[in-house]
């Protein structure tokens, strides 16, 4: 096992797979638009997964852990009454995870 | 149900059960397949943590691949988009779930059953998704995750 792969085991173990892939290869999580964001914090009380935080000093939130978003989750953006949130391209990220899901077959 | 025909574990005073006869996604719906059609639903689990489903909004999209967003569940606590797990065109949605939306919340894998699909890439999609037992293995985790919060 190279270093890389040892690296990738590591980023398994710390985080939660997907199907097998580690969650940090699996381009899904919020981007928060912030001239939009007026920190409500409405996405940051729906969110249960501690992906969001506030700054305080900039009365903004900001996306703390994007690896700890479920992937394919996106409801958070009905909470945002200003669409401040957005996600990337669902097709983009189901082709990239059928590619990884060659690499890492189901156990 | 039969006890054999699904798994079950206890969730504070839910009774969380997982159909042996369905396939799952990881965002927690599920699929049953019959021939080439299917039914596709939320997960036991998906509807405890949701709440009192009031309302559902279906995509108007005829056409869906795996992963889309079939449609929104509206709980007392949220507006929640549920994603297809596998690609079809879609049949029928559950057209009780319009005066009885709290069908869902009552049989999740029964007559809370959200759409019916033609399948349209079943062995693909299927390579995708999860077995009853390994879905189960997951709910544990998100389960015991809901209670370090509590």
């Amino acid at each position: 096992m190279g270093a890389k792969d040892d690296a990738l085991q590591d980023l398994a173990e710390r985080y939660q797979l997907y199907l097998g892939i580690p969650r940090q290869m699996i381009p899904w999580y919020p981007i928060i638009d912030a001239e939009k964001c007026v920190g409500c914090k409405e996405c940051i009380k729906f969110c249960h997964d501690t992906v969001y935080a506030v700054d305080e000093e900039k009365r903004k939130v900001y996306v703390e852990d994007p690896w700890h978003c479920q992937v394919y989750c996106q409801s958070c953006t009905h909470a945002c009454n200003k669409d401040a949130i957005t996600f990337p391209d669902r097709r983009e990220v189901k082709a990239t995870i059928r590619n990884l899901r060659e690499k890492y077959p189901p156990a | 149900m039969k006890a054999a025909e699904f798994l079950e574990l206890q969730f504070d005073k839910f009774r969380l059960r997982v159909p042996k006869d369905c396939w799952y996604a990881g965002y927690d719906t599920w699929v049953r397949v019959e021939g080439d059609e299917a039914l596709v639903g939320v997960t036991d689990f998906f509807q405890t943590k949701l709440g009192d489903i009031v309302g559902l909004a279906a995509v108007e999209n005829a056409s869906l691949e795996q992963d889309d967003v079939l449609a929104t569940l509206e709980s007392v606590k949220a507006a929640v988009d549920i994603t297809v797990p596998a690609s079809g065109k879609i049949i029928t949605f559950n057209k009780a779930l319009d005066d009885r939306p709290e069908l869902v919340n009552q049989d999740p894998h029964g007559d809370g059953w959200i759409a019916r699909l033609r399948l349209t890439d079943w062995q693909a999609d299927q390579a995708m998704l999860l077995s009853p037992e390994r879905y189960f293995k997951l709910m544990q985790d998100k389960v015991a995750k809901e209670l370090e919060r509590t």
